[in-house]
């Protein structure tokens, strides 16, 4: 959390608030709740990352800027622009006063946005962090020497900023950019086992911008581009609903595959925005016998021959480009299309299995935002002119009410080799069709009720999945705060799907059934407020999975303690004792954990055993941070963890974690 | 003990009770390193309320449950407790003498404790140290020194680290923490680890003479107990408790007598499978 704290001491500047509350006001597990990640979600927290790099300015900034911060929907950050307008804002207190705010929302903005820029005397500004892990235990591909490199992961990045708008460097150049990343997996040989850089240039006029080398582009709902990683469902049910991509940005992440490599550019004519991109990239993926390309590896780990294989296997070259025009306040339409060609024959997942080296997509997206109501809907065409639709409407209108419906419907075999829509099957947008509801209650002051209803259907069977199926997802939660801070929250979920369960016939054969799996988690948590340094969290989560039809059921249980304290104004201190129980990894429960700066740890707690770890971040200057991490997990009644070449002798698994962090 | 919970479902018999018992202990105690560090409760406010004491420790008895607790004692107190036989077995006596001395930041105390009989024997000693972190949250430590005596197989000792936190969370309502042997200490030719116990509990006054208490457990090897406990004070001179906890199945009932200077205290609970244990105790305070 160490790199919020500038944003923080800004924030300090406008509200005298205690720098411990101001970090732990973010409801970061919020973020990332949904539980997908059982590593370091690097992506979306480099989009924090830029926000904390470039504060929004309540004053200047535009819809889609408002609606970049987390929790804030289109319709409030349309009510901050109609306030504005009546009478600038000179606090960020004054956002309180708008309806439909809530305390959640006003944390996220204390962080990410400012009523005016701040004295930015200094024309140059970077920062440089270096992160260094290792797990202290060794598995199985050191021991035989299978694995080349050492145990330790590695993280350096670098970047640099000259100028911004406020301050331009020269009438035709306001502000230059520049950032390199290099980043070394456990087991692999070099420290630039993947490298990453970027060069970007932003021009006043036209408000133009030039990206040269690795960037993304998001883009509408994210059916044709999106980043590798998205804020998903979970308490908050409406924010995440709404993608309202429109934009191209450097990359400066750690996933090895989901971004673009070349060049990128960008250009604001009065009412109509275009972006052109041009990508020729190496690509992480699998070939087959056929030199066909079965799939993209996410995994980013080149330790074995195997894994090595996969590395720079094959190339994309992709051109594309999108076009928004803001027709009149608040109705925007888009256009984006690209064309990309493989070096290898691409296998599609279609009825017909074959491979292409040439896809294309096109789209349009049509969206209207006003002050109470938010319309959306995007669709595209893939090569096989199948069509998939996201649509959806966001209305809040009162202060206390606020409501989300999206439908989406993404045919089978439909190929979106860059795209992350809203959905249940995460980045695979296709052969999905789902209607969700989120409705979200703010009645009574500090009494937050939210609830959501996911229905979707998976309508053709698949290799992995033998029949069409179907399932639902729900949530309920409740949350309340006390005057002097303190939060107590409970959560339930419920999620219903086919499942493929083996089982034995009256021969004893092993057969396949298709049974529903219901899993349901329970989670009361409170976090308590004792002084200006010290805080208490407490968690107990049940979780249970059943099987319809089966007498099988499965439990776990988590429960933990976490104590966060501040001392000496300078060092941040974090411990946190965990026990859980789960009759297997099927009933598996997270466990969020608050980790070093810019890293979001979920890991998934499984078995039966003890997890602790022990975090402290210090500010040794003005300039430069600090942190150090060290964690265990102890698991009773095994002999290894993990399997295979990761196997680890024993029952305990430990990670020190060390990071240095410094802005100028 | 914790070797009762893990063989309960074996014993039926109620007459064969006491062999069964002594039996185990012997036979088994070289292979399985037993120990009896299950908290069974020390102090008949805590057994009479089920144990459900980590968010109450508001006596000298803290330093089983809880020692940040030690900070809420006012005044110096002794105790003597003891259990004149677990489950109506003399061979499972329990003798525990403790003492804390309250300073205006923290808190001191002390405890000595003898389990068993000259087959198997378990003797402890141990410090606890509870501190004021701020006006509302205390955090304490036991280190206690455990030594195990099994007739002809010799002894062995352990140090054993326990900790805990007591936080005033609302206006009467306590939020209490405590997790026993931290550092993992295990036992025998085998390692078998003794018992890491992990309680998360709230305690709640609602008017200044109930006291209502709720608490979840969880050794790490076996599935968590939840308890709920409830103490009634009469006139002031009187305190009734009792409690229900489930895994094991329990429920307890105890009386307070408070006097000037001392407290004489009785409890009782009923296990399931093995039937009642009595318990006594007295506690001596120094009042101003």
């Amino acid at each position: 959390m160490l790199f919020i704290m500038p944003v923080a001491l800004k924030a300090q500047e406008l509200q005298p608030i205690d720098t411990l509350k101001v970090m732990d006001d973010i409801p970061w597990e919020k973020l990332f709740e949904t539980g997908a990640e059982d590593e370091e979600n690097s992506s979306a927290v480099d989009d924090i990352e830029q926000l904390e790099d470039n504060p929004i300015d309540l004053n200047t900034a535009s819809l889609e800027e408002l609606h970049s911060i987390p929790a804030i929907t289109n319709v409030i950050a349309s009510r901050i622009i109609a306030r504005r307008e009546l009478a600038p804002f000179t606090s960020i207190n004054e956002l309180a006063s708008i309806d439909g705010m809530t305390r959640e929302m006003l944390s996220f903005i204390r962080l990410f946005a400012l009523v005016k820029q701040v004295n930015r005397k200094q024309k140059i500004a970077g920062k440089y962090l270096n992160r260094t892990s290792i797990e202290i235990e060794k598995r199985k591909g050191y021991i035989d020497n299978i694995y080349p490199g050492s145990r330790i992961k590695n993280l350096s990045k670098f970047r640099i900023s000259a100028g911004d708008k406020e301050s331009p460097l020269t009438s035709v150049v306001s502000k230059i950019e520049a950032g390199i990343l290099t980043e070394k997996d456990p087991g692999e040989r070099s420290l630039r086992n993947f490298s990453s850089g970027f060069g970007c240039i932003t021009m006043p006029v036209l408000a133009a911008k030039l990206i040269i080398g690795n960037y993304q582009v998001e883009a509408a709902e994210g059916l044709i581009f999106w980043r590798a990683s998205a804020f998903l469902r979970g308490s908050d049910v409406i924010a995440p609903a709404r993608k309202n991509g429109s934009r191209i940005s450097p990359y400066l992440s750690t996933n090895e595959n989901s971004f673009l490599q070349g060049t990128a550019f960008s250009l604001d004519i009065n009412c109509l925005q275009l972006q052109m991109f041009y990508s020729d990239k190496s690509i992480n993926a699998t070939l087959d016998t056929l030199d066909q390309i079965s799939s993209i590896d996410q995994a980013g780990l080149f330790r074995t021959e195997n894994e090595l294989s996969k590395k720079n296997s094959t190339r994309e070259v992709l051109l594309g480009g999108r076009v928004i025009a803001r027709i009149f306040q608040g109705l925007k339409l888009g256009g984006t299309a690209y064309r990309t060609k493989f070096r290898n024959p691409f296998i599609l997942k279609n009825e017909n299995g074959e491979a292409a080296y040439r896809l294309w997509m096109k789209g349009f997206d049509v969206s209207y935002t006003n002050h109470k109501i938010d319309l959306f809907t995007e669709l595209a065409v893939d090569r096989s002119h199948k069509t998939a639709v996201i649509g959806g409407i966001i209305y809040e209108p009162t202060t206390s009410l606020s409501f989300s419906l999206i439908a989406r419907n993404y045919p089978p075999g439909f190929q979106s080799i860059h795209g992350n829509a809203f959905g249940e099957s995460g980045r695979r947008v296709q052969n999905e069709n789902g209607v969700y509801v989120g409705v979200r209650i703010h009645t009574i002051d500090r009494l937050l009720i939210s609830t959501y209803y996911d229905q979707f259907n998976y309508p053709k069977p698949t290799n992995a999945f033998p029949v069409s199926s179907h399932g639902n997802d729900f949530l309920a939660f409740a949350e309340f705060q006390t005057a002097n801070d303190c939060d107590f929250s409970i959560r339930f979920k419920r999620k219903e799907k086919l499942s493929v369960v083996d089982e034995s016939d009256l021969y004893g054969r092993t057969v396949k059934r298709v049974i529903p799996r219901i899993q349901e988690n329970c989670r009361f948590n409170s976090e308590l407020v004792m002084s200006a340094s010290i805080r208490l969290v407490s968690r107990i989560e049940w979780a249970k999975v059943m099987y319809a039809g089966m007498k099988k059921t499965e439990r776990g249980l988590l429960i933990s303690q976490t104590i966060k304290g501040k001392v000496l104004h300078k060092i941040t201190l974090r411990a946190r004792i965990a026990v859980f129980e789960t009759d297997s990894y099927d009933s598996k429960i997270y466990e969020y954990e608050d980790d070093l700066t810019h890293v979001s740890f979920n890991p998934a707690l499984y078995g039966r055993g003890l997890r602790w770890y022990f975090l402290s971040k210090c500010s040794v200057f003005k300039n430069l941070d600090m942190g150090v991490k060290y964690s265990q997990t102890i698991k009773e009644g095994i002999k290894s963890i993990s399997s295979g070449l990761d196997e680890i002798e024993g029952d305990t698994q430990s990670m020190l974690s060390l990071q240095i962090y410094v802005r100028f | 003990m914790y070797i009762y919970r893990k063989y309960s479902q074996f014993l039926l018999p109620r007459q064969g009770k006491r062999m069964f018992a002594v039996y185990l202990i012997c036979s088994l105690a070289n292979t399985l390193c037993l120990h009896s560090m299950e908290n069974n409760g020390r102090g008949t406010k805590a057994i009479g309320m089920a144990n459900a004491f980590v968010a109450v420790s508001d006596n000298l008895w803290a330093v089983n449950y809880n020692p940040a607790g030690l900070t809420q004692i006012k005044s110096i107190q002794c105790s003597a407790f003891i259990v004149p036989g677990q489950f109506g077995l003399p061979e499972l006596r329990t003798t525990t003498l403790s003492a804390a001395v309250p300073f205006s930041f923290a808190a001191f105390a002390l405890k000595a404790e003898k389990f068993g009989f000259d087959l198997y024997k378990e003797t402890e000693i141990g410090m606890s140290f509870a501190l004021k972190l701020d006006q509302n949250i205390s955090g304490g430590l036991s280190l206690n020194l455990h030594r195990f005596d099994i007739a002809g197989y010799g002894n062995k000792q352990n140090f054993l680290l326990n900790g805990g936190i007591l936080a005033n969370a609302l206006d009467n309502v306590k939020l209490g923490f405590s997790f026993s042997n931290i550092t993992g200490a295990s036992i025998g030719r085998t390692d078998e680890k003794i018992p890491q116990l992990f309680s998360l509990g709230a305690s709640w006054t609602p008017i200044d003479d109930l006291l209502l208490s709720f608490e979840i457990e969880k050794d790490i090897r076996y599935h968590e107990s939840i308890k709920c406990g409830i103490e009634q004070k009469v006139f002031g001179v009187l305190a009734f408790q009792a409690g229900i906890a489930r895994n094991p199945a329990k429920y307890s009932a105890g009386i307070t007598v408070i006097f000037p200077f001392f407290e004489f205290g009785y409890a009782c609970y009923s296990h399931i499978n093995l039937g009642w244990t009595h318990q006594i105790e007295i506690i001596c305070r120094l009042d101003n």
